[in-house]
């Protein structure tokens, strides 16, 4: 009994602190044994989990094994009669779909990157429909992913450039036909069976045609996003966002580490935009420093300093083996069999440049610039195009978004004026009336007592010494969210404050917990008390959570157009609205006596979000 | 206290990267159901239908799990819960599902109650005890009767069997506890949202679920060392 009950507590922890891959040791037999068949156990629920079955075959195809499931879908190794070859075959959740029109997207886009012919590419010979799914039929390439290869430690400076060289070869080539992959990753990154690298799952790749239409679809692995895709750059990713992930890959290559944090989401997309990675040489000083030089350029937070194509970092990349003769011949080498077809002259030219500037440190003028990097900093002008930066939207854009809920807001901002807000009613009239009529926006603003109150619709200019309490009263049981923009563009959260994780459901943990709730007839509120910057508001009360809300306003972030920043004294302007109001001392709803401004939004169910302008006031009139 | 919004405001980032399409899927054809567009009842009934009969099977145990398998009861069901969607309160995909499968397994029990009173015994209606589906056609089955199978498929469904057979044992031993797996790990509700239903600390239904994986574990094992 005893032993059992150790047994059970050993499991436990071990499931608790989800340490499930132990070393199997003679001592402990029992417990390896637990751990596996509880792993294996989880494993089979998410089997189930998944929709539908192993199917047997889908098109011509033979289905032999699982390879994999994610959240993507599943991939398969499946037989091509006809062709007599083994292939992979990958299926999207059918979930991921919600019309015929996301189901034909999908296959067109797939059918796009069937386009892709490159050495370093997986290729994709077929896609199709069948039974309500939609299928990717890949070359199937036997062994293992970068990601597995890393786990087996990390890789000597010359053996990791010379594979990331490999690969950015083959991302230049997809870039040069318009495609950029986003979800750059070592698990993305397939090792054959003589390690040569190969790049797959361009099928979450975007064309830059299709861009628009992904807009705030946000895909892609957190710890390899650039700062643009963490900050939900959608319309503006190009080849530098992969240039990004390969920086970060071969960071992790050459160091073990990754550059940033990976223990928390947030902390790390935090980490993403505003720290720098720590110099892999401080790391391990055995890397040479054109190589961390390399790197650091990649994980340029600044776009436009980092490398401008995926072709100009190989080059850097072979050179920085200088000395090495086995590096030289590898440039020749690669020059000379890299494809079947006759070598262009200008490649084979380069290499030679190469050479030359890795043997004598000297080159043409292009080379230059190169050549002083290793002997100090170098400006970054030549590169620093600025390109795909400026916001510059002036429609008014509506964004039905998730159920039971409804966002609407002003995005045209370029003329300074805020006539938009009647367009966008309009809009908002014309596309939710019919769609959801049970979702209603409805006075959101209630004033109890007209009296009592002042409203400060009427313009008049409050200051940074102003206390303002917002403060929130449903009589539906709804989430709530809110958050401002300030006159940057840049959208902070305020409420919830302290959003807390729920790992339990296995997928997006963050995103499903951070509404708070708030029960009938209760209220809530908080504070403002630094209201310098503050230009909008957006309160939202739903009676569903919002679970990609943060893509949305990754999409919104994008639309916001800088204004001239706010300065005190600014005036509060709620638009279409009423009760905004100045709270009086001594008034009995107030829940402090400071004579502070008050929002109190009262909603009698459905869907709520409301907006509040704080204009600046020389903009006012 | 009043909170500054530069230092207390969190920056807002993109978690959407990982980006759930499940719940948005769902959420925007319970919309379209709602105003009356009977395709996206299809299109729901079949995103659901699997893992529907999937979860009832499971938390049924052996005995009803016949009446699913033997009806278009689970089909009736559903149907008409997605045609009456209006009155669900679209929180989270975990809940409807649990909302559902709820809808269909009060359905069988009341179902199998009629017809234990009128003294037909389910058990002999149907040898197969453990099969997972029919072969009738019954579009809910799930497809898995079919013929020669590559032996890794074959593994995997031996490897289901016994799951479902641990878990019948367990639900003998530990109703609670298999429901629990049930609704975690095959519905997917969250710990807060079993624990709203349960009026437990979202924490306790962590060490719950854990304490249940744990016996799950050696049932299983015990299986798998006597097969």
């Amino acid at each position: 009994m005893a032993e059992h009950s150790q047994r059970d507590e050993k499991l436990l922890e071990a499931i608790e602190t989800e340490i499930h891959v132990r070393p199997a040791d003679d001592t402990d037999i029992e417990h390896t044994k637990d751990v596996a068949a509880y792993e294996k156990i989880n494993a089979l629920f998410a089997g189930l989990r998944q929709p539908g079955d192993i199917p047997e075959k889908v098109g011509r195809y033979e289905i032999r094994k699982m390879l994999g499931s994610g959240s993507f879908g599943a991939v398969y190794l499946a037989h091509d009669p006809e062709l007599e070859r083994e292939v992979a075959i990958k299926i999207p959740h059918a979930d991921r779909f919600v019309s015929e029109e996301d189901e034909a997207n999908f296959v067109k886009e797939a059918r796009s990157t069937a386009t892709l012919s490159d050495p370093a590419i997986v290729t994709v010979f077929d896609v199709g429909r069948e039974g309500g799914h939609c299928y990717l039929v890949l070359d199937y390439i036997p062994g293992a992913s970068l990601e597995h290869a890393l786990q087996g430690g990390t890789y000597a400076p010359d053996d990791a450039a010379k594979l990331i060289a490999k690969v950015a070869k083959g991302l230049h080539y997809a870039h040069k036909k318009g495609f950029v992959h986003r979800d750059l990753k070592p698990g993305n990154i397939l090792l054959d069976e003589e390690g040569e690298p190969r790049i797959t799952d361009f099928g979450l790749a975007v064309t830059e045609e299709s861009q628009r239409q992904l807009a705030g679809q946000v895909a892609g692995t957190p710890a390899y996003m650039s700062p643009e895709q963490v900050r939900g750059d959608v319309h503006h990713l190009d080849g530098r966002s992969d240039i990004w992930a390969l920086g970060v890959m071969l960071y992790e290559m050459v160091t073990g580490r990754h550059p940033f944090w990976r223990g928390d989401v947030q902390e790390c997309i935090d980490e993403i935009q505003h720290r720098e990675p720590k110099p892999p040489r401080q790391i391990d000083d055995a890397i040479p420093a054109e190589l961390e030089r390399i790197i650091l350029k990649c994980l340029t937070k600044d776009v436009t300093a980092r490398y401008t194509t995926a072709d100009d970092l190989k080059p850097d990349l072979n050179r920085f083996r200088v000395g090495s003769s086995e590096a030289i011949t590898g440039i020749l080498a690669e020059s000379a069999t890299s494809d079947l077809a006759p070598i262009p002259a200008n490649e084979l030219t380069d290499a030679i440049g190469d050479l030359d500037l890795a043997m004598l440190g000297n080159g043409d003028e292009d080379e230059d610039s190169r050549a002083r990097d290793e002997l100090g900093p170098r400006k970054e002008s030549a590169n620093a195009k600025s390109v795909g930066l400026t916001l510059s939207l002036s429609v008014a854009v509506l964004l039905p978004l998730i159920a039971g809920a409804i966002v609407f807001w002003n995005i045209a901002k370029e003329n300074k004026d805020f006539q938009s807000s009647q367009l966008l009613e309009t809009a908002y009239n014309q596309k939710f009336s019919g769609v959801m009529p049970q979702l209603q926006i409805i006075p959101a603003f209630t004033r109890d007592d007209g009296k009592a109150w002042q409203t400060l619709t009427d313009g008049s200019a409050l200051t940074s010494q102003d206390a303002y309490r917002l403060n929130l009263r449903l009589d539906h049981d709804c989430f709530v969210y809110v958050w401002q923009v300030d006159s940057q563009g840049k959208i902070f959260w305020l409420y919830p404050q302290n959003p807390t994780c729920d790992f339990s459901s296995g997928s997006n943990p963050s995103l499903a917990s951070r509404g708070a709730r708030l029960p009938p007839g209760s209220s809530d509120g908080f504070e403002l008390d630094d209201t310098v910057g503050i230009e909008h508001l957006y309160v939202a009360a739903s009676p569903t959570r919002w679970e990609n809300l943060e893509a949305l306003l990754g999409q919104m972030a994008n639309k916001m157009v800088t204004k001239g920043k706010v300065t005190e004294p600014f005036a509060m302007k709620s638009r279409g609205v009423k009760g905004i109001r100045r709270l009086p001392t001594g008034d009995n709803d107030a829940e402090s006596s400071d004579n502070e401004t008050s929002l109190w939004i009262e909603g009698q169910g459905g869907a709520v979000v409301q907006e509040i302008w704080f204009r600046h006031v020389q903009d006012s009139q | 206290m009043g909170v500054s919004l530069s230092e207390g405001g969190f920056s807002f980032n993109i978690l959407g990267a990982i980006a759930v399409p499940n719940t948005y899927a769902t959420a925007t054809l319970l919309l379209q159901i709602k105003q009356g567009d009977d395709q996206a009842i299809d299109r729901l009934y079949r995103r659901y239908q699997d893992r529907v009969l999937t979860a009832v099977r499971y938390r049924l145990g052996r005995k009803l799990r016949q009446k699913v398998e033997s009806a278009d009861v689970v089909q009736d069901v559903l149907l008409g819960a997605l045609k009456k969607v209006h009155s669900f309160d679209f929180r989270t995909e975990g809940a409807f599902l649990h909302y559902l499968n709820r809808l269909v397994e009060n359905r069988i029990r009341d179902e199998a109650r009629h017809w234990d009173a009128g003294k037909r015994e389910i058990a002999k209606e149907h040898q197969l005890v453990g099969k997972r589906s029919d072969a009738d056609g019954n579009p809910l089955t799930l497809q898995d009767d079919h013929c020669p199978t590559p032996s890794s498929i074959v593994s995997a469904k031996e490897d289901y069997a016994m799951l479902e057979q641990a878990m019948d044992q367990l639900g003998e031993s530990n109703p609670e506890y298999r429901d629990l797996i049930v609704t975690a790990k095959l519905e997917g509700m969250s710990y807060a949202e079993i624990a709203d239903e349960s009026e437990k600390s979202a924490d306790a239904v962590r060490m719950q679920l854990r304490r249940a994986m744990v016996e799950l574990t050696k049932i299983f094992r015990d299986l798998e060392g006597n097969g």
